[in-house]
């Protein structure tokens, strides 16, 4: 699993979401403040990649994210990830 | 409106209580009865000097979010309910997470052994999924009065039957407790392990010294010995009344004929229905004694659950609670559930 999978699929689920295509996503935008997710869709995409990747992900890191991105949440993801599988 | 620059979690102080009261005016419900009534606040939520109340303050000192919770009992790590969860939609917009780092900051701050509470929205449903709570609706069960043959509080449908009330255990008695010194005579430690586990402080706390409501708390004894606690409420609404089951103490072995003996009161004073909200306990238990999970997906047949203000309406109650291996019930009481939300 790379970082660019998980970034991948964050961006096909809020394209899927919103009724947007992928690439009008901005994968290094604050997608509260572009209004893709909101907390309750944050809560939904986390339970999403749990299932996606079979895991169980530290919320606590995942929701204080100061600048939250497709980027910066596929980073965080790839790290809980591979923490997990070391 | 402006820009908020930081976020400080605390948790509030008596001197912050005109400010949590305004909150509640403002952005839970205008009028709510904990925007106009202190003596509430003071009640469910007062400890020691401060208020079990979680906050989030911005850089200007006004309240961004609140995270309130209340324990069951006064063990060094007791089991809590968490209560009254908002973040205004200001602080939403610019902290989207906020609530959940509030809820967070609370969970982590204050020890405990088990969470559980009823009355969670059904929109934060998602949010439990994710931070791995478990999600339950709760049964309401019910026994209508047959004396009453025009009722105004339910809608019977036609078809409706009810179950033959079985025959009672002659052996148990109801006693009413007027006097909460009197709780003494039960013992609650063998019951440490039915989650959550509720002390003889929260009864006289939440039964006896409740600010606006009169409950009627009865021991149930057999052969001389107390076995059981049941709370009840006598609800009122379009000149009837309801007899409300809203909480109950020690083990389920004999809860049919308890009920029995509730029906029975309720057929005396001439209720239209004896009903109990709550989750967790063997269904069996109630079939037994002629009582009916009520069906919530269907409209013919409305036992009502809100009276303060009255609405003739099947609505379920949610709870949400740790996961846990001990067995897990949860009443209508739990909680800062049962209360009035308004202010006649």
């Amino acid at each position: 699993m790379t970082k660019e999978n998980i970034a991948a699929f964050i961006c096909q689920w809020i394209a899927k979401q919103k009724g947007l295509n992928t690439d009008d996503i901005d994968l290094d935008e604050n997608f509260f403040q572009a209004g893709w997710v909101d907390s309750l869709g944050m809560f939904r995409l986390i339970f999403e990649l749990e299932g996606e990747f079979n895991c169980t992900l530290d919320q606590s890191a995942l929701f204080c994210s100061a600048y939250p991105s497709v980027n910066m949440l596929a980073d965080q993801v790839f790290l809980q990830l591979n923490r997990c599988t070391q | 409106m402006h820009a908020v620059s930081t976020v400080k979690f605390g948790f509030a102080t008596l001197d912050d209580l005109p400010a949590l009261m305004a909150f509640m005016d403002e952005h839970w419900r205008k009028g709510h009865i904990l925007a106009k009534s202190e003596r509430l606040w003071l009640h469910e939520f007062s400890q020691d000097g401060f208020l079990s109340v979680g906050i989030a303050k911005d850089n200007l000192g006004q309240l961004l979010g609140i995270f309130g919770y209340i324990p069951y009992n006064q063990n060094a790590l007791p089991d809590i309910a968490g209560s009254l969860w908002m973040v205004t939609n200001a602080a939403q917009q610019q902290f989207p997470m906020l609530g959940i780092q509030l809820r967070d900051f609370v969970i982590k701050s204050v020890p405990h052994r088990f969470f559980a509470a009823p009355g969670a929205g059904l929109q934060t449903r998602p949010i439990y999924q994710v931070i791995r709570m478990n999600w339950h609706r709760m049964q309401q069960y019910f026994w209508l009065n047959p004396e009453i043959t025009k009722p105004k509080l339910v809608k019977v449908a036609a078809n409706f039957t009810q179950l033959p009330m079985a025959l009672a255990d002659n052996t148990l008695s109801l006693q009413r407790i007027t006097d909460h010194r009197q709780i003494a005579d039960f013992d609650f430690a063998p019951f440490n392990c039915i989650l959550p586990f509720k002390d003889a402080r929260y009864v006289r706390h939440r039964f006896f010294e409740y600010p606006y409501f009169d409950y009627e708390v009865y021991a149930v004894s057999k052969n001389a010995a107390w076995i059981n606690l049941v709370a009840c409420r006598r609800a009122e609404a379009e000149g009837r009344t309801a007899l409300r089951v809203v909480d109950f103490y020690g083990l389920e072995t004999y809860l049919p004929e308890i009920l029995n003996l509730l029906s029975e009161s309720a057929r005396k004073h001439q209720d239209e229905f004896v009903d109990f909200v709550c989750h967790g306990f063997d269904a069996q238990h109630f079939l037994k004694a002629g009582w009916t999970a009520l069906d919530f997906e269907q409209e013919a047949l409305i036992v009502p659950n809100f009276f303060e203000p009255f609405l003739l309406k099947n609505v379920p109650v949610y709870c949400v609670s740790d996961a846990t291996d001990f067995p897990y019930r949860q009443c209508k009481a739990d909680g800062d559930q049962d209360r009035p939300n308004i202010m006649s």
